[in-house]
């Protein structure tokens, strides 16, 4: 509790005239009513009516002025002031504006439900944004799948065939819901393929690295390859080599509005055995005597 | 709760006749059942700061009725700043932040 005097900033010589004038004049600055939320405001004028109560009482004043009672000695109980129930229901019919009962129809807020007249807010809802890892294959050929958003709700997706990495999908009205009748937002969602084990795309192309026997590189044959969409046969021709390129036409990434199918490259890598018999061995050295060549001066290597 | 002028009058410690003009201004709206006025809490609070008004801020009858439309002007905005603010808490959360950037800007 302060003192009383310093509280109403007057000295302890002020007559009863300068007390009042100086309460006067701070509880026109702090009155609660005046200051709806400013808590500061309502506790200073407490301790300004507090203080005032005590100093304008000649009885409670001689008895401080002695010493006889603290500033406490005369706190007033206090009263509900309007404030409190100025926003509440019971505050309603002192709030009407002239001829009006709702703010809203002033023109400060009429601006901002123009269009909605008396019915409310209303906004699109949000977008949501979900991001979805496929397989190279389904990106590829395509599939439905069920995600679950972060609010529980399920979406069925549909991944068109030929999806590319990092694609986004906007699936229309799936966002969140409006308020006040308008429409849903959109959801979107932000592809990404896992890489597979070993097709790589470029465009709409599909390559692939293709290891091949000896025998197969020397004398051509036919091997069953993967493609993104079954297995096929490749005809490897005679004297293929590490590095030799085929092209399956059309048996690439399935083509999508702007684009047509892709091929797969299938690039040809000899490999040989993992163990090198004496048989091979042998052979290879009797060849090599008399079948000399130069790869390296041929890539510019010497 | 609610009061019968008599009891606001001797709560107040003014005149019945004061308490009377305030009605008859309407600065105060008690509500008249079967022919007695009855003073809710809002009704006695808004009394006392009618009394506190004059009495204490010096508020003369010429200006009190521009005192307190300004103040029911200000509780009737405040109103609808409250109610504002709650259907903007109930919006998405998107939607909260694009008004909490506007704001900022503003």
């Amino acid at each position: 509790m302060r003192d009383p005097y310093e509280v109403l900033g007057v000295p302890r010589s002020a007559s009863a005239e300068d007390i009042k004038k100086s309460y006067h004049k701070l509880a026109k600055k702090l009155h609660p009513d005046l200051n709806p939320g400013n808590k500061k405001a309502e506790q200073s004028f407490k301790e300004v009516s507090a203080a005032y109560d005590l100093l304008s009482d000649p009885a409670k004043k001689g008895r401080f002025d002695r010493g006889e009672i603290d500033p406490s000695g005369a706190e007033r109980q206090q009263q509900p002031y309007y404030k409190t129930y100025a926003e509440g229901d019971e505050g309603a019919r002192y709030r009407r504006f002239d001829g009006d009962e709702s703010p809203f129809a002033d023109d400060l807020f009429a601006d901002m439900f123009r269009g909605a007249g008396r019915q409310g807010f209303r906004a699109r809802g949000a977008d949501v944004s979900y991001s979805l890892e496929v397989d190279f294959l389904e990106a590829a050929n395509g599939l439905t799948r069920r995600v679950t958003l972060a609010d529980g709700k399920t979406l069925d997706v549909t991944i068109p065939p030929g999806t590319e990495e990092g694609q986004t999908l906007r699936l229309k009205g799936q966002g969140q819901p409006g308020i006040g009748g308008a429409g849903p937002g959109d959801a979107f969602i932000e592809i990404h393929i896992k890489p597979h084990p070993f097709f790589t795309r470029v465009g709409n192309d599909v390559h692939v690295e293709l290891p091949v026997t000896l025998p197969e590189a020397v004398l051509g044959g036919s091997v069953n390859l993967p493609t993104v969409d079954g297995k096929v046969s490749l005809k490897i021709p005679p004297g293929s080599n590490t590095g030799t390129v085929l092209r399956l036409k059309g048996k690439g990434i399935p083509g999508q509005a702007a684009r047509q199918r892709g091929d797969q490259l299938v690039k040809l890598k000899v490999v040989l055995p993992d163990q090198v018999d004496p048989e091979l061995k042998e052979f290879i050295e009797r060849w090599g005597t008399t079948h000399a060549y130069d790869p390296r001066s041929k890539a510019g290597i010497s | 709760m609610s009061w019968r002028l008599v009891e606001v009058v001797s709560e107040l410690s003014i005149d019945a006749t004061v308490l009377h003009g305030w009605i008859e201004q309407r600065w105060i709206r008690p509500t008249d059942s079967d022919g007695e006025l009855l003073f809710d809490e809002a009704d006695m609070a808004r009394a006392r700061l009618i009394r506190e008004l004059k009495q204490d801020l010096s508020v003369g009858d010429e200006a009190m009725p521009v005192v307190l439309q300004l103040l029911d002007q200000v509780y009737a905005l405040r109103k609808a700043l409250g109610d504002l603010t709650r259907a903007i808490k109930a919006c998405p959360e998107s939607v909260q932040q694009a008004i909490a950037e506007k704001l900022k800007g503003s």
